[in-house]
């Protein structure tokens, strides 16, 4: 064995609290280890040449570098091993920086530390084994879930590069949210008017396959190969003869349906197309209020429907779609204003939330465009916007801020005072985050050409007098209370994750933080890719984000779907499980074990039932190799006998 | 900030491994590095995938080759780079826990956490509040009778 | 107000000493006002509450316990219940109170009166004797007749008594009373 060691001085940042020169001597006295030495700037070019040079010229076949985290370097020097020839997993870490330079309590004692750190990366480097990764083939489509701005963005793109997209969306028509503002900040550009086009080419692209109404059922595989398992909800219309003529949303008579597109603004019929710009422009029955369903007789809407689309025995049909990677863009939800006693909890019909109010001011709204209070039908004079209606508040488990809604308070205000003039509007703000391009420029424009009053303070209660909401709140500028008489209130109730966002990300095998968001692999450097293979993200559903945002990073998922797929052939990590055959008993404990179903039983020839890890499916977490109660199945590169070395490098002395 | 006994005033270092998981605690701790939240230097690190790669017999092993104190950190349950690796390690762990009095250890030798990848000030939380717990111990071999030769 | 000069660590001291001595965190607060903005005596008070919260950040110890707000704090806990920080912002207010107590700042000496007056009855009756307290606070803070005409109307209805009525476990009250002393001292 001759192992080479190179202990970095990082500049100052080890050299100066750790005596690198004597952790170098030390070593040099370790068994198998041939060469030794220390060097200024261990992973810039000359640095890495020293090491090829050194491996050459000392005949080394193992190399130690004891330098920064592996976290930051260990990709680099395992290249740089591999092109002197060796195997890239001949290569060892030991991390003399970020867990002993920087931290430590003295050059002393952190040099001591250092050597035994790397005392422990030569016994393991010692019993590293050369593995090889093995390749194989992917399937070239790729799956997007969600189909709101993000998920349509990132859609569009992968079917541009060539890529076969399935688009899997849970509401009857593809638009999300953005369908349903009215405008958008700063430009006051409308929002359906631009983000329809993008519905269209949504719906005619050659290479992408939509289904709407459907969900995520069940997926299995690992990237490249996944098999996911979609199921497509009844709808109790035949969409293949449904041509969205609308007959039988206009005969329905059932009229107080919850309108989910419109957030209960207005009622809508128990059979309805959410709104008039809905891909695919088909109709579908909400069993909860439909008679036939609730009551077992009705039929209106067969009897109508000119092509007989009506099926009221319609049932969950499930279809399996087989791709190669997964974006997801499920979006966001809304805190449930139950959560705001303090505000009327959603029992005031004048206190709505920010999304209800983007459908009264929309011209394709329920009201056409007029806004018209709900309890009275009367235009409001004076409308009161709350932000931090919910974000920023610990108390009821949503710390952090939603991102958008100073923004779009802002634009809300600015379009209250352009449909009723001689309106005056107020914001009740914490902080004002308006840090995107023009963002600042126009909340400053609602405030010095609109003249809506900003207020810096929170609102502590809301509650009716007469026909008008008393709003209470703190001016924290002035240092005293304001009340308001107000006709309506706006509470921008804060961006929550979606619903069923958690049993999605179980599905998939990808995190989520406390408030439900999805979690990237880094937050600066991989901020689409998830820890899962594979699988990226898009949107909000990543954590609160605007238009622009959203959309930029469904262009980002799409452009790592494609780098993903534009090979024939992916390289998996060959760091994974492997059984022995001869020491397994075929317990199977492992395969009961394995977060991944990556374990799977097999029989050899002699008749012998083992356990047999699915290469490509092995993450490499090796739970199963603590599982295996006779060290049958490893986990390569990290084996029992790697990892006792290592705590016998530094416990028997 | 946590005060650090500091070698200089004479107490000897003691011998503790920690085995983390590469995804958070072993972030966590390259956190601490890179805020220099100073931290005392008995801690020897054992870098693996997952806290559910840890075997208690590491564990036990550890603390019979004279180790005077093991602990195991890994990323907070659900948040698990593989999804349920921690979950495994929990079990196991507090079952280890509860067993090491059975063969003379003494289970505050031992200790198991959830530190993530961002939660720099907690590493140093914990490695300082653990450390002097094994200083409050005393070295193993020194104190307790059972001597396994193996 | 003179231009404060802060340098470095000025404000964590005070804000310290409030979150030793209360176990609440000062410097959580982020100042968004809503403690303010529920506050029933904010138009009686010198400083609004949230403004208690920012001097206590910025350590103006002086102004904060000479102020009158944390005396005249009923602590009703609105901003408790409101606070996004999870503050015990009246926690805090009596903490604040306490502190000004031991040092002999009783900017609103009537509210100092009724506490101890309150306080004392409690702990010679083990309940309030409603009496007694009336007519100590009535002498000592020189309001003689003050709340006098509710008097007839109180007593016709027997919610008023003339003589004390001790309660059972009167001496296990004074304990309590005794081992505070004795812990704070």
């Amino acid at each position: 064995m001759r192992v080479g060691v190179f202990i970095c001085h990082c500049g100052n940042n080890i050299a100066g609290t750790v005596d690198v020169a004597r952790v170098a001597e030390e070593t040099r006295k370790l068994p198998g280890v041939a060469y030794a030495t220390d060097y200024m700037y261990t992973c810039s070019e000359p640095g890495q040449d020293e090491i090829k040079q050194a491996i050459v010229r000392e005949g080394l076949n193992r190399v130690v570098v004891a330098a920064c985290s592996p976290r930051m370097h260990e990709l680099t020097f395992r290249r740089t091993v591999e092109k002197a020839g060796l195997n890239r997993y001949f290569f060892e870490m030991a991390n003399i920086r970020e867990h002993i330079s920087w931290v430590g309590e003295g050059k002393e004692a952190n040099t001591q530390k250092a050597i035994e750190a790397v005392r422990m990366a030569v016994a393991k480097a010692i019993r590293n084994r050369p593995l090889v990764s093995s390749s194989f083939k992917v399937n070239k489509k790729v799956l997007v879930i969600g189909a709101g701005v993000a998920g349509m963005q990132a859609a569009l793109d992968c079917a541009d590069g060539g890529l076969e997209t399935i688009v899997v969306e849970r509401s009857p028509s593809i638009a999300g949210m953005m369908a349903r503002l009215d405008k958008t900040f700063p430009t006051i550009d409308c929002s359906i008017c631009i983000l329809g086009p993008k519905m269209v080419d949504v719906a005619q692209h050659e290479r992408i396959r939509l289904h709407a109404y459907s969900e995520i059922e069940d997926v299995k595989g690992y990237v490249g190969n996944y098999q996911v398992k979609i199921r497509k909800k009844p709808t109790y219309v035949d969409w293949k003869k449904c041509t969205g003529c609308g007959a039988c949303m206009e005969k329905c008579p059932t009229k107080n349906a919850y309108d989910r597109f419109n957030y209960g603004v207005a009622p809508t019929r128990a059979i309805n197309i959410p709104f008039p710009q809905a891909i695919p422009k088909k109709a579908t029955i909400d069993p909860e209020f439909c008679r036939k369903f609730t009551k077992g007789k009705c039929g209106v809407c067969a009897k109508v429907c000119p092509t007989g689309a009506i099926n009221y025995e319609m049932t969950d049909e499930f279809v399996t779609e087989e791709v190669g990677a997964i974006i997801v863009a499920t979006g966001y939800g809304l805190l449930d204003q139950a959560k705001l006693p303090e505000y009327g909890g959603g029992r005031y019909p004048d206190v709505i939330s920010g999304i209800q109010y983007e459908r009264l001011l929309n011209a394709s709204g329920p009201t056409a465009g007029h806004i018209q209070r709900p309890s009275d039908g009367a235009e409001p004079k004076a409308v009161v916007f709350v932000s931090c209606a919910g974000s920023r508040d610990k108390s009821i488990g949503v710390p952090y801020c939603s991102n958008f809604c100073c923004m779009y308070i802002a634009k809300q205000a600015i379009l209250t005072s352009d449909h009723i003039p001689g309106s005056q509007s107020y914001v009740f703000y914490t902080d004002i985050r308006a840090t995107g391009k023009g963002y600042d420029e126009f909340t400053r424009r609602a405030q010095e050409d609109y003249g809506v009053h900003y207020i810096r303070g929170r609102v502590s209660r809301i509650y009716p007098k007469g026909n008008k909401m008393m709003v209470k709140g703190a001016d924290t500028l002035l240092g005293a209370q304001v009340e308001i008489e107000a006709d309506l209130v706006v509470l921008a109730t804060a961006a929550v994750a979606a619903p069923g966002a958690r049993e999605l990300a179980e599905k998939l095998h990808i995190s989520y933080d406390t408030n439900g968001f999805y979690v990237e692999s880094h937050p600066k450097l991989r901020p689409v890719e998830t820890n899962t293979a594979g699988v990226y993200l898009a949107g909000a559903a990543q954590g609160p984000k605007d238009i622009p945002a959203s959309v930029a990073q469904g262009s980002a998922a799409a452009a790592k779907a494609l780098s993903l797929l534009s090979k024939d052939m992916i390289e998996s990590d060959p760091a994974i499980s492997k059984v022995n055959t001869r020491a397994c008993t075929g317990c199977l404990k492992c395969l009961s074990t394995c977060p991944f179903q990556a374990i799977k039983e097999e029989t050899l020839r002699d008749g012998k039932r083992v356990a047999s890890v699915i290469e490509t499916v092995c993450a490499g977490c090796g739970v199963c190799t603590a599982t295996c109660p006779c060290g049958a199945i490893q986990l390569e590169h990290f084996t029992d006998n790697q990892l006792l070395a290592e705590v016998n490098a530094i416990c028997r002395i | 900030m946590p005060d650090i006994e500091k070698k200089e005033t004479g107490a000897k270092e003691l011998r503790i491994v920690g085995f983390l998981c590469n995804w958070c605690s072993y972030g966590g701790a390259d956190t601490a590095g890179v805020a220099r939240f100073k931290q005392p230097t008995d801690l020897r690190i054992v870098r693996l995938p997952c806290s559910g790669r840890v075997d208690p017999l590491f564990v036990v092993k550890a603390l019979l080759s004279g180790a005077d104190g093991v602990l195991v950190s890994g990323c907070h349950p659900r948040d698990c780079h593989y999804s349920e690796g921690n979950f495994y390690a929990r079990r196991r762990l507090e079952a280890l826990k509860r067993f090491l009095p059975f063969i003379g250890i003494d289970d505050k030798r031992f200790h198991y956490t959830w530190v993530s990848a961002s939660e720099g000030q907690k590493w140093q939380q914990t490695v300082t509040d653990f450390t002097r717990q094994i200083h409050e111990l005393g070295p193993r071999l020194a104190k307790e009778e059972i001597v396994v030769e193996r | 107000m003179d231009t404060i000069k802060l340098a470095a660590g000025s404000g964590r001291g005070f804000a310290q000493e409030v979150k030793k001595e209360s176990g609440e965190d000062p410097l959580l607060c982020y100042q968004c006002g809503n403690c303010t903005a529920g506050c029933p005596y904010t138009e009686f008070f010198d400083y609004p509450v949230n403004q208690i919260m920012r001097l206590v950040q910025a350590g103006m110890r002086e102004q904060v316990l000479s102020s009158k707000a944390p005396w005249l704090c009923a602590t009703c806990e609105t901003c408790t219940t409101r606070c996004p920080c999870e503050i015990d912002v009246a926690h805090i207010m009596d903490t604040l109170r306490a502190m000004a107590y031991r040092e002999k700042r009783y900017t609103e000496k009537d509210v100092k009166t009724f506490y101890e007056t309150f306080l004392g009855s409690l702990k010679a009756h083990g309940r309030i004797f409603e009496m007694g307290i009336l007519m100590r606070y009535n002498l000592a803070s020189g309001h003689i007749f003050s709340d006098a005409d509710l008097g007839p109307k109180v007593m016709s209805k027997g919610l008023i008594h003339f003589l004390p009525r001790n309660i059972k476990g009167k001496d296990e009250v004074a304990k309590i009373f005794r081992k505070f002393a004795e812990r704070s001292r």
